[in-house]
């Protein structure tokens, strides 16, 4: 099941190729840790000027939709899919 | 070297990309659809198109003909974005890629062999990293022109690669059905088995004499597609599109003429916004309507100048409306313009005539930096309540710095 999230959270990050790669590895929400398994796709938007890299990943249970403002250098929890 | 044309086509493209980003969805009858609940079902998985699904269907009607079907909202940008990273990628081989659709581009690798070592090596090179970035398959077909090539790559369907050489032409599509031959819908299909025609090796044995009385002209380009002869030639690739439009399906069924007409306004200031976006004009404009039954009506009208104006645009979609009778309420509307040109800036000949186009500039400048919908029409708010149909390219958003 989808559910919207919209939160802003922190998002430990590695970036690479000059910024050209971006790839979260662990992010905090509830209070926990969450550490990313895997980036299973990527893409990015436009709202306005505004570039925002998108990014759904798996913690190996669920799965969740990460966004990441360029010019604000805001992350925010999307969404979150658990199975069933 | 003769020339080598390369057809790339993504394998259920949306309901792949939508597979990729969640894998519990692998191995899923899975089918996209737009977020408003009323709209169609606009691609789907090979697990549900085995099942019986397709394209058209509303979601409804998906659900009952195959209950475990899931069904996910589609997201444009996502799409555009991969078909652009894609299109990056086929870009390494020659600079001359087409894109033909979202999920469709053609490649001219006639003069990319001294580079890499076959047309073979280069397929299996791009279906290896399409795979390995985006955890999707395609399909690649390779032949003489861009027709052939289609064919090949249609033909195998999915994560085909099929090759056919110039001098293997003939025999490659004398065996297939005429169906395969775009261009050849169902109507044409069923008129030509009529004549008893069913495959391409015996519409190129049929005299076009025949073919030319049937169907006019396309009697003598499928008489030359059957011989796997491009009939318009090689024609510059990138052409300019030669419509652009917007459709919306409603939540609810809309009869009041009004509302109608604030969403016709809505449809054709969209409309001019993707004419100026793109620097094009227009001079033709189309009104759809779908009745409830599915019944869909479209009315046409041309005037004597180019304009990329959205309330130009409206004088013409509208007026069309008040022509109309209508028989029920309406469940979709749509308007395109056509006969398109490239604009060219002209200076006024009256002076402030060009106040609307002072006016638009402000409005795309805005709309550019906050995102689009952050200015408009007050009489738009008539019509803020609905969402959008999943088109090619467009889906606004919500402003994120100012969200919450
Ligand atoms: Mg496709």
């Amino acid at each position: 099941m989808l559910t919207k999230i919209g939160e802003r959270i922190r998002v430990g990050v590695v970036f690479r190729e000059e910024g050209q790669k971006i790839e979260p590895r662990w992010f905090l929400w509830k209070g926990k840790r969450l550490t990313i398994q895997r980036v299973t796709y990527r893409w990015r938007e436009k709202t306005g000027k505004e570039l925002i890299h998108k990014f759904a990943v798996t913690d190996g249970s669920n799965l969740y939709e990460l966004s990441y403002l360029q010019e604000s250098l805001l992350w925010f929890l999307e969404a979150v899919e658990t199975d069933g | 070297m003769d020339k080598t044309i390369m057809y790339i086509d993504a394998d259920a493209f949306f309901a792949s990309v939508e597979q990729a980003s969640r894998p519990n969805l692998l191995g899923k009858p899975v089918a996209v659809a737009g977020r408003n609940k009323r709209t169609v079902v606009v691609a789907s998985s090979y697990e549900a198109k085995r099942l019986g699904i397709k394209t058209g269907m509303t979601k409804g009607g998906a659900k009952r003909t195959l209950p475990s079907l899931i069904i996910v909202e589609g997201n444009n940008e996502k799409y555009v974005d991969t078909c652009v990273r894609i299109n990056e990628i086929l870009l390494k081989y020659t600079p001359e890629v087409e894109i033909y659709s979202i999920d469709e581009s053609f490649m001219d690798i006639t003069g990319s062999f001294p580079f890499f070592p076959s047309p073979a090596g280069i397929a299996h090179a791009i279906k290896k990293e399409i795979k390995d970035t985006f955890g999707i398959t395609c399909s690649i077909g390779i032949g003489p022109n861009r027709l052939i090539a289609k064919i090949a790559g249609e033909s195998g369907k999915p994560d085909g690669l099929v090759m056919v050489k110039k001098e293997e032409t003939r025999g490659f599509m004398k065996e297939l059905p005429v169906g395969a031959i775009p261009g050849i819908g169902k109507r044409m299909g069923v008129a030509l088995k009529d004549l008893g025609v069913i495959t391409c090796g015996e519409l190129l044995d049929f005299p076009v004499s025949v073919l030319r009385r049937r169907f006019g002209i396309w009697g003598d380009y499928v008489s030359l597609m059957a011989q796997g002869i491009e009939p318009l030639g090689d024609k510059r690739s990138g052409r300019p599109s030669t419509s652009i439009g917007h459709s919306m399906t409603f939540e609810e069924d809309i009869g009041d003429r009004a509302t109608i007409k604030s969403h016709i306004l809505e449809l054709s200031e969209m409309v001019g916004r993707r004419l100026r976006k793109e620097g094009m004009t227009a001079r033709g404009f189309s009104l759809t309507w779908r009745y409830p039954d599915f019944t869909t009506y479209t009315k046409r009208c041309s005037i004597p100048f180019h304009t990329q104006d959205g309330k130009m645009i409206y004088q013409v979609t509208g007026t069309l409306m008040d022509s109309i009778r209508l028989k029920d309420r309406i469940r979709l509307l749509g308007v395109t313009a056509f006969n398109l040109q490239k604009s060219m800036a002209i200076s006024p000949l009256i002076e402030k005539s060009d106040k609307g186009e002072r006016l638009y500039k402000v409005m795309d400048t805005i709309n550019d930096i906050f995102g689009e919908h952050s200015i408009h029409r007050a009489t738009l708010l008539l019509c803020r309540k609905h969402h959008w149909v999943i088109s090619p390219a467009y889906r606004p958003y919500k402003s994120y710095p100012f969200r919450r």
